[in-house]
């Protein structure tokens, strides 16, 4: 029933095509349209919290009701969940479930089922569905019979860009931080573990691919992760993730957020980046919390599928952003003054014609307009110029630093607090453990500057952030990481910082290039060592993956961040699959810098994930969170 | 029909044998062990069903078969569900109309040369009429889907019905949008053409005017006594300018008609890409949102357009009548 069979030629190509790209956003867009036009009629769509999210990162209610969808709700009851009892009937409507099969979600099903309110029900679940649970529902369903179909349809994560997903789940803060249990409630590391392991497996599924796994030797989550994703697809169900040998090799990276706790700490500059960091992305929503804007406007969707500027403009630096928002604000003026202008017939027939274009386009501008100015108040009132320049220093492994003269700096910022133009608590905090990551060796200087925060009355004020910046060593330091954040052991590497350093810095704000950007490089070299980032399987397995990516580097790469992925990173790998696509490099005409030196070998393709979006605040939270509990960072 | 792309597995089957094994589980609890054995797996369901049902009213006591079947009978159903279908069908006319008239519309661009299908253009002008009052009378059937049914209906459907009519209205607005461009396309090439073919239609008219009215100009530049050549060419270029005249008068009612459809459908179309489309939200705060957030600045805009047509159709019939 499932088997698309129609269709024809152009179809099929596009299909293999977005498998072969491994485009998710693709992959999970059919998924869901499949599910909802299974059948003909005006339909329901029943989904639980994270099928909402994953659905409404996709589709808007206006292309759902495309598709007879003409009512959603949650299974759950959604926000009031006490107000279950307002569920009301449908008869009228066939019911679409698309919900992740978990106990929780099969008790309401089974209630839904014996108490129905639609006139029938098609169930998709996003991941497999244990025997025990289908014969659950089974039995509810045999008085009345309404079960029209049961299927799986693996859309267990959420698709934000071609070639970045999010494994939607509540406590991924403990990934970071174990204390974190006390703001996360019940879920338990375990748990998250658990939810990640399907996300993955079911991408796995979705791609129609099994990769060989790694991951970072160094981190308890990652080789846990590791462990059970392997248990999963190679053991217990190697049955359903069997897809035969694949052509393309590919391999999965589990990585730990420790790995490079940097990324997510420093100002961003580029749009979205900026947004998330500045303002906060919630599911493709910004908050535009500032007087300066009407009250109306401040909530607003930023989605590049609807959203013609953003798509363009996302991984654009503040600077050419405000450009080209002043472009776009004159270029509009000027349609409006025309628009306005009816003189004649032929302006009225262009009038009504343009009519539609031209108020979405004035949302458009409306929209840009307030968020850039929503971004320089956040901007001067931080100080974020000055600041975001020190953190650059600190973080990129090319400039010439020494431990005191970094010190001095900061310590005039920090004993500058009590003055008139104080930097932010949070910028503070970050700068000194930006500080910490970068001369850990010199702890009497890093004890000395946490002592002048605590100085300035930071604990009583904030303890969170307080023992966010006491603990980031613990959590991050040289020990516990395992790629080379700072290049300080490999001369090579070092040289090649110097050359990039040289070279392509036209912009002191955005120098920064995450770690990701070299681990991909060294994964498609082969470089990657097997001691830091080893393979999981038996002895043999290990043995043999080596041996075949060390003759033949892998041609498709999922990495996979636990503790959370940041959009620098997700730029930084579009830059990266922009510069695969076409080898030449000529084409998209984006800032990419990695790489640079010599012949690029085969080209490799690249999907990132994580457990969740990263900016500086959720870091500081997670790092920060259980403080008053007295407890100590692990 | 959507093409799905990933990996999927189908678990009806099994499914609806652990629903069988159910069943004869429940039959046989429910003192009919003999039903039970002869129901083979492929029983079908609705005798089951309907057998159930009438067991459960005999026997009473189980919640579970208390309720009757969910198949709705035709007189339940709600009465949006039979006004969609029927306008979806309507749209469906309406959208073959419209290829037709691109066809008719391309056969009275070809025209000229062949006085045998000189009989297009009054088609022309009976289809883009029918066209016209179908939007015309569309555009209130969608309106009529919101409205509660009398009977007072149930509650719930207030919130469906809204979807329905906004998906209606978005599809209708498509179509409107599309018969507009075909018009123009048309009337701009009609013309372009006539421009080629006899010259500039505009300055025949003007000539004409000319002539009529001060009765130097052109007239009595030209030799005394008109040629049978110019005589037709006078009485064609009359014609010309009633055909354009009584265009141009069917072109404003025409945009004015469309711009009224068109006010009220952009009430109920979700524009993609805005907080209003996000399915998170819940309906009711939907409703409310979007009062406060459709402004009056689009409606604002069309009154006025629709103002000035008025003026320059009074203009128009003024100057020529």
């Amino acid at each position: 029933m499932a088997a698309p069979v129609r269709g024809g030629n152009a179809m099929e190509k596009e299909r293999s095509a977005a498998l072969a790209s491994m485009d998710v956003v693709k992959i999970v867009r059919a998924y869901i349209a499949a599910a909802v036009d299974e059948q003909a009629g005006y339909k329901a769509l029943l989904l639980d919290r994270e099928t909402m999210r994953i659905v409404s990162t996709l589709f808007g209610r206006s292309e759902l009701a495309d598709h007879g969808v003409v009512h959603i709700e949650r299974l759950d009851g959604g926000a009031a969940p006490g107000d279950a009892a307002a569920a009301r009937e449908h008869v009228e409507l066939k019911g679409v479930v698309l919900v992740r099969p978990t106990r929780e979600n099969v008790t309401l099903l089974k209630r839904e089922l014996r108490q129905p309110r639609f006139q029938s029900y098609h169930l998709f679940f996003t991941h497999l569905v244990p025997q025990m649970y289908l014969q659950d529902m089974a039995e509810a369903d045999a008085a009345k019979e309404l079960v029209q179909g049961v299927q799986e349809y693996y859309a267990d994560f959420m698709a934000l860009d071609t070639h970045h997903f999010v494994v939607p789940v509540a406590g991924a803060e403990l990934l970071i931080n174990p204390r974190a249990i006390a703001t996360t409630g019940t879920a338990t590391e375990y748990e998250v573990i658990d939810r990640l392991v399907q996300g993955l497996s079911g991408l796995f599924l979705a791609l129609r691919r099994r990769p060989v796994i790694r991951y970072q030797q160094n981190s308890e989550s990652a080789r846990r992760l590791a462990e059970s994703l392997y248990s999963l697809t190679y053991k217990q169900q190697v049955g359903v993730f069997d897809f035969g040998s694949h052509r393309t090799s590919p391999v999965v990276l589990l990585l730990d957020r420790r790995d490079d706790p940097i990324t997510p700490l420093l100002t961003q500059w580029t749009y979205q980046a900026m947004i998330h960091e500045l303002l906060g992305i919630r599911d493709g929503t910004v908050l535009l919390d500032t007087a300066k804007v009407p009250e109306e406007y401040r909530e607003v969707v930023l989605e590049a599928a609807s959203d013609e500027f953003f798509a363009r403009h996302r991984y654009s630096n503040y600077g050419e952003v405000g450009l080209a928002v002043k472009e776009a604000v004159e270029k509009f003026s000027a349609t409006s003054a025309q628009h306005r202008q009816v003189t004649s017939l032929e302006d009225m027939r262009r009038f009504v014609m343009e009519h539609s274009d031209f108020s979405r386009a004035q949302g458009v501008v409306t929209k840009h307009v307030n968020v850039m100015s929503a971004l320089s108040e956040r901007v001067l009132a931080r100080r974020l110029m000055d600041v975001s320049s020190i953190e650059q220093d600190l973080a990129n492994p090319a400039a010439t630093l020494s431990a005191a003269s970094s010190y001095d700096t900061l310590a005039d910022l920090l004993r500058a607090q009590q003055g008139t133009r104080p930097l932010a608590d949070k910028d503070a905090a970050r700068l000194v453990m930006l500080y910490a990551l970068r001369f850990e060796a010199e702890a009497q200087r890093v004890r000395s500057l946490l002592d002048m925060l605590e100085g300035c009355g930071l604990r009583q004020r904030n303890p969170g952030l307080m023992a966010a910046a006491e603990g980031i060593l613990r959590y991050a330091g040289a020990e516990k990481r395992a790629g080379d954040l700072y290049s300080g052991g490999n001369i090579l590497l070092k040289a090649r910082n110097l050359v990039k350093g040289l070279q392509g810095v036209d912009n002191v704000y955005t120098q920064h290039s995450p770690l990701l950007a070299e681990t991909l490089g060294a994964l498609r070299d082969g470089s990657l060592g097997t001691q830091p980032y080893p393979y999981m399987g038996t002895t043999d397995e290990q043995m043999a993956w080596a041996a075949a990516f060390k003759a033949r580097p892998p041609s498709e790469a999922i990495v996979f961040i636990a503790g959370g992925s940041t959009y620098e990173e997700a730029k930084a790998v579009a830059e990266w699959n922009a510069k695969q696509g076409s080898s030449g490099g000529g084409g998209g005409g984006g800032a990419g810098q990695a790489g640079g030196l010599g012949a690029p070998p085969a080209p490799m393709r690249v999907l990132l994930g994580g457990s969740g979006i990263l900016n500086t605040d959720a870091m500081l939270a997670a790092l920060g969170a259980g403080a008053s509990s007295g407890a100590d960072l692990r | 029909m959507s093409v799905v792309i990933g990996q999927t597995r189908n678990l009806t089957q099994q499914f609806v044998r652990y629903r069988n094994d159910a069943k004869r589980a429940r039959l046989s609890e429910l003192g009919e062990p003999g039903r039970a054995a002869a129901d083979d797996d492929r029983a079908t369901a609705k005798l089951l069903g309907a057998a159930l049902a009438r067991s459960s009213e005999g026997g009473g006591g189980d919640v579970e078969l208390g309720r009757p079947s969910q198949t709705i009978p035709a007189a339940y159903a709600p009465r949006w569900i039979t006004a969609s279908e029927n306008i979806k069908s309507e749209m469906t006319v309406v959208r073959e109309r419209l290829g037709k008239l691109k066809e008719l519309h391309a056969k009275a661009l070809l025209v000229s040369f062949d006085d045998a299908s000189s009989g297009v253009g009054p088609r022309v002008e009976a289809l883009t009429h029918e066209i016209q009052l179908a939007f015309r009378r569309l555009d209130g059937e969608v309106r009529g889907i919101a409205a509660a049914p009398p009977g007072g209906g149930r509650d719930g459907d207030a919130e469906v019905r809204l979807q329905v009519q906004r998906q209606l209205a978005q599809a209708l607005f498509k179509l409107t949008v599309e018969f507009r461009k075909e018009e123009t396309r048309f009337l701009n090439k009609m013309e372009a053409q006539k421009g080629y073919e006899q010259g500039s239609s505009l300055a025949l008219a003007e000539g004409e005017r000319g002539g009529s009215g001060g009765g130097a100009g052109e007239g009595a530049a030209a030799e005394p006594g008109f040629t049978q050549a110019q005589v037709q060419k006078v009485s064609q270029a009359e014609a010309m300018i009633e055909e354009r005249e009584t265009e141009i008068r069917k072109v404003v009612e025409t945009i004015t008609e469309l711009a009224q459809v068109m006010r009220d459908l952009s009430t109920l179309v979700v524009e993609q890409g805005t907080l209003l489309d996000r399915i998170e939200e819940g309906t009711k705060e939907l409703v409310k949102a979007e009062e406060t957030q459709r402004s009056g600045r689009a409606l604002r805009c069309i009154a006025l357009l629709l103002v000035l047509i008025v003026v320059f159709l009074i203009a128009t019939i003024v100057r020529h009548a």
